[in-house]
């Protein structure tokens, strides 16, 4: 068993719009891009649990294998309305996808 | 028929070598340079406070290429001061006038604003104009209300390519925006030559955020295209970047929901088909979009006052305090809560307090799986927002004191508890902003809330049509 940390070579996250963080996969190669792929580890159900929001907020999974990315997008837990945001710009939320076990 | 841009983002200080990559571009040819300035990134503190983060940077930022809009007479498009509001344009445009004084540039610039006027929202509510929610978020009202309107600080809109084109059409040297869409700066010259509105929107895409579509996204270095009928090439101007297949086609992932589809005024945006391919001369031709004409909207935003902060940053290297910073933190909060001094203050409502723990869950909040601090040392932060200035530094003070010298199980630290790194001990961090609007507005023309007015740089403005 390998985490998404290990199977990709850049990691990231980001907001889409203040609400919103989306996260970007990058591969190294097709084969690590499959093999994240066909696990489904990215499936919604498990988006959702990793960062605690219904499933009819997922937004993807998508994938793009000519260029060896995926992405996949969910409401931001605590956004610029919340006083206490702890992440104005969601640049450090790639995290509960990063230790998904594939 | 082809378009060939320059773009830039104008709060990104440039490479060293800015002004090579310039040069380089403009022996491929440039038709307009474009950078844009505005962004709702940052939450609805710009907005609110009307304040830039830096407008001397922005003003740093735009000398190389204002220059070479002005000695080659290459028309500009810009949108400028973080939140786009009136108050932030003025602002810029004032540090483009210094430019312009102090360099002798003349330009004849229209500039529109994009504040939306409060009584023309009144009048689409009241006419029955539906303006919904993008997102069902805590604090905004799934349809705007009149007293959303009301309790907005100031309101602004994304203007599209449509008030760029006609201020370009009426033949100004350059065109400098409040609030914007990014892609429509874009945008609006291929639309005017007859470029397809997929493809342009799709370049447009690409090229916002200038070198960060390029092999090592950098934002510092500018990017390059040439537009036509069917697609168009990229091209890194920079000696230190290139463009790739996938650096390219990566660039349509970046801050956004979905890469294949976007919502954008006037349709969706579908490069769900699109293809990258390698031309022989270092670039990356981009084709395949699709536009499906959508009912024109705009996306507007509102900003309110939430309240004043002010926090205490402690600095823990004591183990014994390490594992009971949660407990002794708590405690703290609940000491506000019931102090009998702050009675008259409801917890929840007039005052608000957390303390943030990084070392621990600082970062990821709940959704941190580390049970408790691992490390060897650790930063605290209460955090309160208040009803005034003064409460806030109140509690903050008082937060001070119980954390610095308060007990907790095996304390042996009895002169002081954790580091103070910084003296007011209570920061005051000033007035704190959310979203009272972020809707989308229905138009029927495209250009209907924004105003454009032709100024002469340096000096004065007049009021155009």
């Amino acid at each position: 068993m390998s985490k998404i940390q290990d199977m990709t070579a850049a990691l990231r996250s980001k907001n889409a719009g203040p609400f919103m963080i989306t996260v970007d996969l990058f591969f190294a190669n097709e084969a690590d891009f499959d093999a994240v792929r066909d696990s489904n580890v990215l499936s919604v159900a498990n988006v959702a649990i990793a960062y605690r929001v219904l499933e009819s907020g997922v937004v993807g999974p998508f994938w793009h294998r000519d260029a060896l990315m995926a992405k996949v997008t969910v409401p931001k837990h605590s956004s610029c309305q919340d006083v206490f945001c702890n992440d104005i710009f969601g640049s450090q939320q790639h995290f509960p996808i990063a230790q998904l076990e594939v | 028929m082809s378009v060939k841009i320059l773009s830039f983002i104008n709060h990104a200080p440039q490479a060293l070598d800015v002004e090579d990559s310039i040069e380089r571009a403009l022996e491929w040819g440039v038709d307009v340079i474009v950078a844009q300035g505005t962004s709702n990134d940052w939450g609805a503190y710009w907005l609110g406070s009307g304040l830039q983060a830096n407008s001397a940077n922005m003003k740093a930022n735009l000398r190389p290429y204002l220059r070479a809009a002005s000695e080659r007479k290459i028309p500009f498009v810009l949108s400028v001061g973080q939140a786009g509001a009136d108050i932030h344009v003025e602002e810029s445009l004032s540090r483009v006038d210094e430019l312009c004084r102090e360099e002798g540039w003349n330009f004849d610039v229209g500039v529109i604003s994009a504040d939306i006027d409060p009584d023309f929202l009144r009048a689409e509510l009241r006419a029955g104009t539906r303006i919904r929610a993008v997102h069902d978020v805590e604090g905004l009202s799934p349809y705007l209300t009149e007293s959303d309107i009301s309790e907005s600080i100031r309101i602004v809109g994304l203007l599209g390519p449509e008030p760029i084109m006609d201020a370009l059409a009426a033949g100004v040297d350059g065109v400098i925006t409040g609030r914007a869409v990014d892609i429509a700066l874009h945008m609006a010259l291929p639309l005017l030559k007859g470029i397809p509105r997929g493809v342009a929107a799709h370049a447009g895409k690409i090229l916002e955020c200038g070198g960060i579509a390029g092999s090592n996204a950098d934002a510092s270095e500018p990017i390059w295209a040439e537009v036509d009928e069917t697609g168009f090439v990229v091209r890194s101007p920079s000696a230190s970047q290139s463009v790739t297949r996938r650096s390219v086609a990566a660039h349509s992932f970046y801050e956004r929901e979905d890469p294949f589809r976007e919502a954008n005024p006037g349709g969706m945006l579908d490069l769900s088909e699109c293809t990258y391919a390698e031309t022989p001369d270092g670039g990356i031709r981009c084709e395949g979009a699709r536009w499906i004409d959508e009912p024109y909207t705009v996306l507007i935003e509102g900003a309110k006052l939430l309240g004043y902060r002010s926090i205490v940053v402690f600095g823990i290297r004591e183990p014994a305090l390490l594992r009971e910073v949660h407990a002794l933190g708590d405690r703290v909060l609940d000491w506000l809560d019931s102090a009998p001094r702050f009675g008259a203050y409801e917890a929840g409502k007039d005052f608000r307090t957390k303390v943030r723990v990084f070392g621990h869950d600082g970062v990821l909040g709940p959704l941190e799986p580390a049970e408790g601090i691992t490390g060897h040392e650790a930063a605290v932060i209460f955090d309160i927002v208040a009803v005034n200035q003064d409460l806030a530094d109140h509690m903050a003070f008082v937060a001070f004191q119980h954390f610095f010298t308060g007990s907790y199980p095996g304390r042996r630290t009895t002169a002081g508890n954790a580091t103070l790194p910084f003296v007011p001990a209570n920061l005051p961090a000033g007035p704190v902003y959310g979203f009272s609007v972020y809707h989308i507005l229905p138009l029927k023309n495209p250009s209907d809330p924004f105003t454009t007015r032709r100024v002469q740089l340096p000096g004065g403005g007049v009021k155009i049509p």
